[in-house]
C-alpha cells in the first residue's frame, strides 16, 4: 500500500499537482507541526457536562473527554469544544479515472481529482490504505490544501469531480461538506468513497452536496462487521437506503474475502436485500481482496469466487453487476440489461463509451441508470 | 522485568513543599531516593539503579503530558530521577526523556535544561515502526524510540483518574508508545491496556513504573480538572506495573468516596483491565496481596 501511496503522490507531482501533494514520509515519520494546519469546530456532536462531547457524527457516538480524541483520531475535544484535526489536511492528492473508485456509472472515462486526509472510524483488518486510515494527522505527512483550492486545481486539471477517497471522508465531515460546496460553485462534482457509516443527520447534509456515492459493504452479518471491522452492518444498511432514497447516485463495493464472507447463503441473501431496498439498478461490485494490514493470512480471492459471486447477483436479479481487480475480466464492462450489448466497454481503466448514447443502449435505446453528463 | 512482584513504595513528604506552594525539588529528590532504596531494600539507590539498568543501557523516561503544564509529569521528578541515575552512573546522554510529541513536551515544561536530559518526541526521533506488533486485541506500530533506542524503559505516568479507563497511572501511559490509542478506548479500555502493557517489547524493557502524585487528581481526567486536582505530594514506586496500578487505584477511590463521587466501579469505569493484566502474569492484581510499603508520610 505505501507504494501504492507513493506512486499516486508522484503521479500528483507529475501532473502538476506537487504544491498540493508533499512527499509522503510513510507512517511514523516525522510529520508537519500541527500548527501549520487550522483546527476547526466539528459539527454533529452535543456538548456533555464536565467538558465533555459525545459525538454524532457516526454510530460509534463517541464520548470523548477533555484532551481526548473519538475513535477516528481526528476529531479532538478542547476543553469541550470539538474540533476537527483535519480540515484541508490532505495526505493524499492525485487525479484518478473514476473507475478507479469505482464509480461505473458515473461519468465514465472522466478523471477525479481524488483526496484524503488521515483517519477511518472503522479498523478493518483488511484495509488496504491503513497506512493513512489507521494513523493520526499528526502521524503522517500532509499538505494544506483549503476547498477552494481543491476546486481550483480540479478545474485546472480539467477533473470534472472531487473524489473523497483512499481512508474514511466520513470523519472529514466538514473539510469535505466545504469541499464539496466549493467544487459545486465551479460546476465541479463531489463524489464520496465510504464504508456508509455515519449517522443520517450528517449524511442528509452530504446528499445535499455530493453527485455519487459510493458504499463498501464489507459483509452482510453483524458477526462479520463485528470481528473484521469494528463496525456495525445495520447502520451502513440504513445509510444505503437513505442515500438511495434520496436519489444521489449510488454504487456498492463488496471486497470478497475468501472463507469470511463469500458464502453463497450470505451472498444470495445479499443480493437480494439490495434488489429489494435498493433496487435492480444498483451497480454491485465484487472486487478481489489481497492480503493486507491485520489479514495477511488468506491467500487473494480466487477468480473462480468473484464469478460465483456474480453469478448470484445476477440471479437475485440485479442489472448491473461487476468484477474488480481483474483486469480484461468481461464482467468489467456495462451490458445492455435489455439487449445484452455492451454500452460501456472497459479493460482496466480504459473506457469506451461510444454504444451508449445520452444514456441509452446503441442497440435497443433502453435507458442505462447513472450519471452521464 | 518485574524484579519485586507485588510490591509497591508509596511515599509522601507532608513537607515537599515550600510556603510559596511550589514542590521543593531538594524534598522531591530525598523522597524518590528513599522509596527506590525501600524498594531494592538496598543501602544506596546506587545499588538499587544496578539491578535495573545494566551498564551501557540507553533508558527511556517515558512521561505523560497530555494534560499540559499543570497535571503532565513534573520535570522537577523527571530532574530527580535523571539526577539519581547519574549518581549510579548513568550518563545524561544515555537517557531520554520522552513522549508522543515535541509540542507536547514542551508544553509541560520538559525541556532538557528542565529536566537534565535530553526531551524527544516520537514524531521528531523516528517516528514508529512499519511494522504492526501485536497483543491480544491491539495491533499497533510501536514507537522506534523504545524498539530501537533504548533498553531500559522507566514509566513516569501521573496519578489520576481517567474518564474511561478509569484511571491513567502507569500501565495506560503505555498507550504512549502505539500509534493508535483511539482505538483502544472501549470497553473500559479492558483488555487494551493489558494487552499495550503484554506487547513484547515492552515487557521486556519496562524496569521500573514511578506514579508522580505531587498533584493528583481523582475525576474529570485525563484533562486537568483543577476541582479535582489535590496535593497528594506523593509518588508511587515499583516494578510491578499492576500492583501500582492498583495501588493508585486505591488512592484515587479513597479521594472519591472522601469528595463524595462515586466509585469508578459506581462510575462503570472500574478497571478491569488490572484483572486483565494479572492473568497475563504482568503482576499482582489483588490488593489484599500486594505489600504495600509506605515511606515517609505513608499511603
Amino acid at each position: 500500500m505505501a507504494c501504492e501511496r507513493r506512486s499516486f503522490l508522484k503521479a500528483a507531482a507529475a501532473a502538476g499537482l506537487a504544491a498540493a501533494a508533499a512527499p509522503c514520509r510513510g507512517a511514523g515519520q516525522a510529520a508537519e507541526e500541527a500548527s501549520e494546519f487550522p483546527v476547526k469546530p466539528a459539527r454533529h456532536f452535543v456538548a456533555l457536562p464536565e467538558k465533555r462531547v459525545r459525538c454524532e457524527l457516526c454510530p460509534r457516538k463517541c464520548e470523548v473527554a477533555d484532551r481526548e480524541r473519538g475513535y477516528c483520531g481526528v476529531r479532538e475535544n478542547r476543553g469541550g469544544d470539538y474540533t476537527t484535526l483535519v480540515w484541508g489536511r490532505a495526505c493524499s492528492l492525485n487525479i484518478d479515472p473514476i473507475e478507479k473508485k469505482p464509480l461505473f456509472h458515473f461519468l465514465p472515462g472522466a478523471t477525479a481529482l481524488s483526496v484524503a486526509t488521515a483517519g477511518c472510524n472503522m479498523e478493518c483488518k483488511f484495509c488496504q490504505n491503513w497506512e493513512i486510515s489507521q494513523f493520526r494527522p499528526e502521524q503522517i505527512a500532509a499538505s494544506f490544501m483549503p476547498p477552494a483550492r481543491l476546486a481550483e486545481l480540479a478545474a485546472a486539471r480539467g477533473a470534472p469531480a472531487i473524489a473523497y477517497t483512499y481512508s474514511e471522508p466520513v470523519v472529514f465531515f466538514e473539510y469535505m461538506y466545504d469541499a464539496a460546496v466549493a467544487g459545486n460553485a465551479r460546476k465541479i462534482k463531489s463524489v464520496m468513497i465510504s464504508n456508509g457509516y455515519i449517522l443520517e443527520p450528517a449524511l442528509a447534509e452530504l446528499c445535499d452536496v455530493l453527485a455519487a456515492v459510493k458504499i463498501d459493504l464489507k459483509g452482510f452479518t453483524e458477526k462479520f462487521y463485528k470481528e473484521y471491522t469494528k463496525g456495525e452492518l445495520a447502520p451502513v444498511l440504513a445509510a444505503l437506503k437513505y442515500v438511495a432514497k434520496r436519489r444521489v447516485w449510488l454504487e456498492i463495493v463488496v471486497l470478497l474475502i475468501p472463507s469470511l464472507n463469500d458464502g453463497a447463503a450470505e451472498l444470495t441473501e445479499m443480493c437480494a436485500w439490495i434488489a429489494g431496498e435498493l433496487g435492480p439498478d444498483t451497480p454491485l461490485h465484487f472486487s478481489r481482496y489481497h492480503p493486507m494490514y491485520k489479514l495477511k493470512n488468506i491467500p487473494p480471492t480466487p477468480l473462480q469466487s468473484l464469478e460465483r459471486a456474480h453469478a448470484v447477483a445476477k440471479k437475485a436479479g440485479l442489472n448491473y453487476v461487476y468484477l474488480g481487480n481483474v483486469a480484461g475480466h468481461e464482467a468489467e464492462s456495462t451490458y445492455c440489461p435489455q439487449c445484452g450489448k455492451a454500452v460501456i466497454t472497459r479493460y482496466g481503466y480504459r473506457v469506451d463509451a461510444r454504444a451508449l448514447t445520452d444514456g441509452k443502449c446503441a442497440g435497443c435505446g433502453a435507458p442505462v441508470p447513472g450519471v452521464w453528463e | 522485568m518485574n524484579i519485586f512482584p507485588g510490591k509497591v513504595v508509596a511515599a509522601r513528604d507532608a513537607k515537599l513543599r515550600g510556603a510559596d506552594g511550589a514542590v521543593r525539588p531538594p524534598r522531591l529528590a530525598d523522597l524518590l531516593a528513599k522509596a527506590l532504596r525501600r524498594l531494592g531494600e538496598a543501602g544506596d539507590t546506587r545499588a538499587f539503579w544496578s539491578r535495573i539498568v545494566k551498564p551501557g543501557a540507553k533508558v527511556g523516561l517515558k512521561v505523560n503530558c497530555l494534560a499540559g503544564a499543570r497535571l503532565s509529569t513534573t520535570p522537577q521528578l523527571v530532574r530527580a530521577v535523571v539526577a539519581s541515575l547519574a549518581e549510579a552512573g548513568v550518563p545524561a546522554g544515555d537517557i531520554v526523556v520522552w513522549d508522543r510529541t515535541a509540542r507536547e513536551l514542551k508544553a509541560a515544561g520538559l525541556t532538557s535544561q528542565a529536566t537534565g536530559a535530553g526531551c524527544r518526541g516520537t514524531d521528531e526521533a523516528g517516528g514508529y515502526e512499519t511494522a504492526i506488533a501485536s497483543s491480544g486485541e491491539v495491533g499497533s506500530c510501536l514507537a522506534r524510540i523504545l524498539t530501537r533506542d533504548i533498553g531500559v524503559l522507566i514509566n513516569i505516568g501521573v496519578l489520576k483518574d481517567h474518564d474511561l479507563s478509569g484511571v491513567s497511572i502507569g500501565m495506560k501511559n503505555l498507550y504512549g508508545v502505539i500509534h493508535n490509542p483511539n482505538k483502544y478506548h472501549d470497553n473500559a479500555c479492558d483488555p487494551y491496556v493489558a494487552d499495550v502493557a503484554n506487547l513484547p517489547v515492552v515487557r521486556a524493557k519496562l524496569a521500573l513504573t514511578i506514579a508522580d502524585g505531587t498533584l493528583a487528581q481523582c475525576h474529570g481526567g485525563p484533562a486537568f480538572s483543577p476541582a479535582h486536582a489535590w496535593e497528594y505530594d506523593g509518588i508511587l514506586v515499583g516494578t510491578d506495573p499492576v500492583a501500582l496500578d492498583r495501588v493508585g487505584c486505591e488512592i484515587i477511590e479513597r479521594r472519591r468516596k472522601a469528595r463524595g463521587l462515586p466509585s469508578l466501579a459506581e462510575a462503570k469505569r472500574w478497571p478491569k483491565w488490572l484483572a486483565t493484566a494479572a492473568s497475563y502474569g504482568l503482576g499482582e492484581a489483588d490488593l489484599a496481596r500486594v505489600k504495600v510499603l509506605e515511606e515517609g508520610d505513608g499511603m
